[in-house]
């Protein structure tokens, strides 16, 4: 693929806490019209990376380019172009959720009219207008998942950074999302997600990261992850013959 | 496994907890820490010697005299009821402070989950959690109380059964107490969402704390026509009304008597009142725990405030006209970041709380100056007083609106704590941030100084001119102190705050704050109000001495208000990874 239409790009990107190694020399791309899904066992540096294409995390060493636009250097327009959801939806807690969705349109410079048209469509499609107009303190996890998904589809960004964003969330609301995802993927955007659940990786994504102990361990699409790891049917296989897990006679041996 | 050694574990859990934070704390922290155990010990200490000798001095045949005037009866009875005030003065205060550390202990501290769910006794994790939370204040009343007691007892070489029962009677008062305030707690918030409890109890309290501080400056003001001799009959009433506490049938009394009783020599009135009080604070205790533990899960789901109940208004409204106008001049993510914090201020009772008491302090102030302008003695007095009494409101003005600045612009940052990421990741230039973070601290504190200021105004019927002048002084100097502080909140922003008062990283940043804007303001008002005054006593014209004293504090304050946000507003994107 042409190195153009990569909407994000990272470069020998690393990131160290204190002296702890948390992620090392990244270098990858995500293109417009994509699904790339990133997968890692817990700890392996998925949201570190992912906070550093936001313009979250300073890197140690590396580049992360959004949209062509370095994030450290240019961060206002790399981020103009970004939409996240984190790993935690910490929000505003005595704000209701249109209240929410109004600040983040006006973050994002939206025009007026449009910002409450978007909240109130968003709130809408994600079966929000019910509460819309309570306090966010009182809204379940799931609930607060889903504001922050509608908050970071608000100004319909062009690059999408998803952090496990589907964790906590009911069936519907998580077919839900895919189903936006999908369509998103479709307009152009790139959809870079982070998630535990093979089968939404598996089925949803056009290609795959893996990433062990804070190094890409494999990259690509389903077939040519196949491929690589010579036999291997599912994608579950895949990731545990990758990163490695625990033998049988392990399991066997604490179950005892 | 046993109540008690289930009890062991999970302070033990704690103290390794507690560990971990100092061994990973940094030297300065250890330093403050060490200093104040030694403070404590001193502050015992120096309390142990205190009483002692100043219990013996009463000893002294003369001393009584300045008793009779109180109008208290004899010296004695009073003394021997030192005790008994004691006791049942920690078990209220127990009781009152126990409140706000148990309801956090146990509906807003994230473990008691893991905890209930894990095979301890619920008992035995009820238990470690009260213990927990009155340890802390035991120990910070113990260190008065005691040596109070305990000089007692040196002074009058009581029973050497004393000094243990002292001790032991006081760790039973504040179980009992412990255990009713965790039964109060309960049921509170079996009708009351616990996260809205702690917030109305914080505010009450920080405003209650601040009427107390204030309560010398509101009775001098208030009570400059008393006279003075009153003060003699209300001490009597005060010491006649602790004797009150000490009568037989009011079990707060009991192991105070008991005290009384031994020291006296009347042995079985000593035990029946001591076996007593301790069944009695034993039992409650037990009996407050048993009940807490049963309202406990009925109370738990009411952590959250109720879903679905809105605000009225805001559903009342149609929601198209809801929205305040965007302004012009300033861009739509500055003006929504705005709106954003006011909103979120005014809603937190906890932050309110912090906002109300600058407002009210300046409330206070502007009274006693009124009164003071009216009951000055003496005719020259009075004409100076006169004469420059709205410069004098002014200051008085500024100062009121300083704590104010101050809390907005220190804490601006800080104060979205873990939501922070939501404007980090927003697409804004830092100085927008800043920009946004200033007029948050700035429109407030300038409105009620420009209020104040006017009111004054009005009230003292001072000329136009002088008005609007003063007007411009107030807006300047609010202008510098709040870029001055918002640069030290910047420098000094921490997001992993659970309590609004830890939300500045070191305590260090708020005192040099406090010093730094102390300079500023004298600076400014020496330029701003001192320099036309000093050119009117020379002769000169007003309008000269105003425009030299506008020239250099407007400029003075127009650069303190810019320059310093400047200068660090760099930092602003790396709010929260610091040593990351
Ligand atoms: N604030 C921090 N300070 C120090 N170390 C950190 C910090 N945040 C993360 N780490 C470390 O960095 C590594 C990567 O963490 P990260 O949160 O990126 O993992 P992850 O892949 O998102 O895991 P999970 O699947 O559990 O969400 C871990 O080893 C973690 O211990
Ligand atoms: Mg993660």
């Amino acid at each position: 693929m042409d190195e153009d239409r990569a909407l994000i790009r990272t470069v020998d990107l690393t990131k160290y806490y204190g002296r702890h190694r948390a992620v090392e020399g990244l270098n990858f791309a995500v293109y417009g019209g994509e699904i790339f899904g990133f997968l890692g066992p817990n700890g392996a540096g998925k949201t570190t990376t992912m906070k550093m294409i936001v313009g979250l995390l300073r890197p140690t060493r590396g580049q992360a380019f959004v949209a062509g636009h370095d994030v450290v250097r240019e961060p206002v327009a790399a981020k103009s172009v970004i939409g996240y959801v984190p790993e935690e939806p910490h929000l505003y807690a005595k704000l209701s959720g249109r209240e929410f969705l109004r600040f983040v349109g006006d973050l994002y410079n939206m025009p007026a009219d449009q910002v409450n048209r978007r909240a109130d469509e968003l709130l809408r499609l994600f079966d929000l207008d019910e509460a819309a107009d309570s306090l966010i303190d009182s809204y379940s996890h799931g609930m607060r998942q889903k504001t922050a998904v509608a908050a970071a589809l608000m100004h319909d960004p062009r690059v999408l950074v998803l952090d496990e964003p589907t964790a906590g969330l009911d069936p519907r609301s998580a077919r839900l999302i895919k189903d936006i995802l999908r369509q998103m993927a479709g307009r152009g955007t790139a959809v870079f997600l982070s998630t535990h659940i093979m089968e939404i990786a598996e089925r949803m994504c056009d290609r795959i990261g893996i990433i062990n102990a804070g190094q890409l361990v494999a990259i690509g699409t389903m077939e040519e992850l196949r491929a690589m790891s010579a036999g291997q049917a599912s994608l579950e296989d895949i990731f545990l013959s990758l990163t490695g897990g625990p033998e049988y006679a392990e399991i066997a041996e604490v179950l005892r | 496994m046993t109540l008690s050694r289930a009890v062991w574990k999970l302070l033990r859990a704690q103290w390794w907890i507690w560990l971990n934070n100092f061994r990973r704390a940094r030297g300065r922290t250890r330093f403050a820490y060490a200093i104040s155990v030694v403070f404590l010990l001193g502050v015992a200490m120096g309390g142990f010697a205190l009483s002692w000798a100043l219990l013996s001095a009463l000893r002294h045949p003369r001393a009584p005299a300045g008793f009779e005037v109180a109008g208290s009866g004899s010296p004695a009875a009073l003394i021997e009821s030192i005790p008994v005030w004691t006791l049942s003065g920690v078990f209220l205060v127990t009781c009152v402070f126990s409140f706000q550390v148990l309801l956090q202990a146990l509906y807003l501290s994230g473990d008691m989950d893991l905890l209930l769910s894990s095979p301890l006794p619920a008992r035995a994790v009820f238990v470690a959690k009260l213990l927990q939370a009155i340890l802390p204040n035991f120990v910070l009343f113990s260190a008065f109380t005691l040596p109070l007691l305990w000089g007692l007892g040196a002074a009058y070489e009581y029973n050497a059964l004393y000094y243990p029962l002292v001790l032991l009677l006081l760790v039973l008062q504040t179980l009992a107490a412990a255990g009713l305030s965790a039964l109060v707690v309960m049921v509170v918030v079996r009708v009351f969402p616990a996260r809205r409890v702690f917030e109305v109890i914080s505010f009450l309290g920080a405003m209650i704390g601040m009427l107390c501080v204030q309560w010398y400056n509101l009775s001098y003001s208030f009570g400059r026509d008393v006279d003075s001799d009153a003060a003699v009959p209300a001490l009597g009433q005060i010491v006649s009304g602790l004797n009150c506490l000490s009568v037989f049938w009011s079990p707060l009394a009991w192991p105070g008597l008991g005290l009384r009783a031994l020291v006296r020599g009347e042995w079985l009135l000593a035990l029946a009142y001591l076996v007593l009080s301790a069944g009695l604070a034993a039992g409650v205790f037990v009996l407050s725990l048993s009940a807490a533990e049963r309202l406990y899960y009925s109370g738990w789901f009411k952590v959250r405030s109720a879903p679905g109940r809105k605000s009225k208004r805001a559903a009342a409204r149609p929601t198209e006209k809801e929205r305040v106008g965007r302004l012009p001049f300033l861009p739509p993510p500055v003006w929504g970041i705005v709106l954003k914090d006011f909103r979120v201020l005014r809603r937190d009772l906890r932050n309110l709380s912090q906002l109300l008491s600058p407002i009210i302090f300046a409330l206070i102030y502007v009274v006693m100056v009124l009164r003071g302008g009216r009951s000055s003695t003496g005719e020259q007095a009075m004409a100076v007083f006169q004469e420059y009494s709205f410069y004098f409101a002014v200051l008085i003005a500024l100062f009121a609106c300083w704590g104010l600045t101050m809390r907005l612009a220190m804490m601006g940052f800080s104060q979205e704590g873990r939501n922070y990421w939501i404007v980090k990741s927003a697409p804004l230039r830092p100085e927008q941030l800043a920009l946004a973070k200033w007029l948050v601290a700035f429109l407030p504190s300038v409105a009620i100084g420009a209020v104040l200021v006017a009111a004054l105004a009005v009230m003292q019927g001072v000329a136009l001119g002088d008005v609007l002048y003063g007007l411009l002084a107030v807006v300047m100097i609010v202008a510098g102190n709040t870029g001055l502080n918002l640069a030290f909140g910047i420098t000094g922003a921490r997001l992993d705050w659970t309590d609004p008062r830890q939300m500045m990283s070191t305590q260090g940043v708020g005192c040099l704050a406090s010093l730094v804007g102390m300079a500023f303001q004298g600076v400014s008002m020496a330029l701003f109000l001192g320099l036309p005054l000093a050119v009117h006593l020379l002769g000169g014209p007003v309008l000269i001495g105003r425009l030299a004293g506008f020239i250099t504090g407007g400029t003075f304050c127009a650069g303190v208000a810019v320059l310093p946000p400047l200068l660090v507003h760099q930092r602003i994107l790396l709010i929260g990874e610091e040593g990351l």
